[in-house]
């Protein structure tokens, strides 16, 4: 009996619109609200990171930002990759019972597709480690997961005609995530099939293929939809709290905490102080400290949130605080400067 | 003035932080209330931006994608998975200055 799938290709191709679709994609299948969907979209320059990895220091920031490539945090876990319209993107989305397999059968189960696409043209592709499929030592599909509740999402990016140039430009990589491998760059780790075919393909040409090995392999029979209403409302919901927001693709550069502790007359004092680009954003004093103005310590940090840390000593020395107290915490911002 | 650097206590953390990771940030802060100008408590929270250079080991383990909650003391690590007891922290710490004053 084959089972009938929405085809979903709703052309969004910004990074952030798109991975609020597919957020709430997931969340409506767990809902019962949408149906059983293969998601096929292609987005502009971007570089999604992963959602327990720090954007700072996985992707050229700066570099990003002059050159249009927009960053945004997925909702899975993994590393860094580097997207364009020369990469394209499958999202099938399901309630998890609807497949017996486990999660590492079901990498392979979608990964054969990809390799039977690779062989269309010509290419010899397989199955490697947890979720990759490769072309002799060179990644040309990455594979992810996401279980939300009852539903499941299994993705895969496959590159056909990427910018390799771009991706090694825009991603800053750790020299530690290579050391377990023999290559030692991206250029070097990953491929595409235009180059290993040695020429420019059609995209829509390759991702009708991969439908096509899909709906075999599977037994799906696929129809052409789009986006409900309700698909489309919490997209745009989750795009405006979440994915459009700096905070959730980028965090706070400093978003953790640095803390130090001297002794005063008064007592140990502790300063713990959030800093961003030579500014305080956020600061909290403790410390077994006897005070006649109970309040003045909270003054102080709220004084101190947003200030400068050049401003810093003087916002300090202006407080009710007595001249040892105000001393010390002077001391201890400038060890939280040093170490900026 | 002669400047002896501090040792540096290194939590890890969740976003947002569990229940043990706050217990781990309670014992730590503990230890900083207790050593006034001897320790430096360095907070990291998973998936997050650093607020410093992390030491090695630490980093090796975000690469690893090692379990959180976990602590580590100049360097070494301490205890992962669970909150670490004022003792084991203290004594890391004392081992620490230890070392430093014999260098």
């Amino acid at each position: 009996m084959s089972l009938e799938w929405r085809l979903l290709r709703d052309g969004i191709t910004d990074a952030h619109h798109h991975f609020a679709v597919e957020e709430a994609l997931v969340r409506l299948v767990d809902e019962g609200h949408s149906p059983p969907t293969l998601r096929l979209r292609q987005v502009r320059r971007a570089v999604f990171v992963g959602v327990y990895q720090d954007t700072w220091s996985e992707v050229d920031v700066d570099y990003c930002r002059q050159h249009g490539i927009k960053i945004v945090r997925r909702l899975n876990g993994g590393g860094a990759v580097y997207h364009d319209l020369g990469s394209f993107c499958t999202s099938a989305f399901f309630p998890r019972t609807m497949f017996p397999h486990s999660d590492e059968e079901l990498y392979r189960l979608f990964a054969e597709p990809v390799i039977r696409t690779c062989a269309d043209y010509g290419v010899a592709a397989r199955f490697a480690g947890r979720n990759d499929v490769l072309v002799g030592e060179r990644k040309i599909h990455g594979a992810a997961q996401i279980a939300w509740y009852s539903a499941f999402v299994q993705s895969g990016t496959f590159l056909v005609n990427m910018d390799l140039d771009a991706m090694e430009r825009a991603l800053t990589p750790p020299a530690l995530k290579f050391a377990d491998k023999p290559a030692r760059s991206i250029r070097e780790r990953v491929t595409s099939l235009a180059r290993e075919v040695g020429r420019e393909l059609d995209v829509y040409e390759v991702q009708a293929r991969l439908v096509g090995h899909l709906a075999q392999l599977l037994g799906i029979e696929f129809a052409p939809g789009e986006l409900t209403a309700q698909e489309r409302a919490l997209a745009d919901e989750l795009l405006a709290v979440k994915y459009g927001s700096d905070e959730w693709n980028l965090g706070a550069r400093q978003s953790a905490g640095v803390t130090v502790s001297t002794r005063t007359r008064s007592g140990v004092v502790l300063l713990s102080a959030d800093v961003d680009g030579g500014a305080i954003c956020a600061a909290r004093i403790r410390g077994d400290l006897l005070l006649s103005d109970g309040a003045a310590l909270e003054r102080l940090e709220r004084a101190l949130a947003g200030c400068r840390l050049a401003d810093a000593s003087a916002v300090v020395r202006a407080a009710p605080l007595p001249a040892d107290l105000q001393e010390a915490l002077v001391a201890l911002l400038a060890e939280v400067a040093d170490n900026v | 003035m002669l400047m002896i650097e501090k040792i540096k206590l290194e939590a890890y953390i969740a976003q947002p932080p569990t229940s043990k990771c706050r217990e781990v940030l309670a014992v730590m802060e503990e230890i900083v209330r207790r050593y006034p100008d001897q320790v430096r408590l360095v907070v990291f929270v998973r998936g997050m931006p650093w607020p410093e250079e992390p030491s090695p080991a630490l980093k090796y383990a975000f690469h690893k994608g090692s379990t959180v909650p976990m602590c580590y003391v100049n360097g070494r690590f301490v205890v992962g998975g669970r909150p670490p007891t004022l003792d084991e922290v203290q004594q890391a710490v004392a081992e620490a200055l230890r070392t430093r004053g014999g260098e």
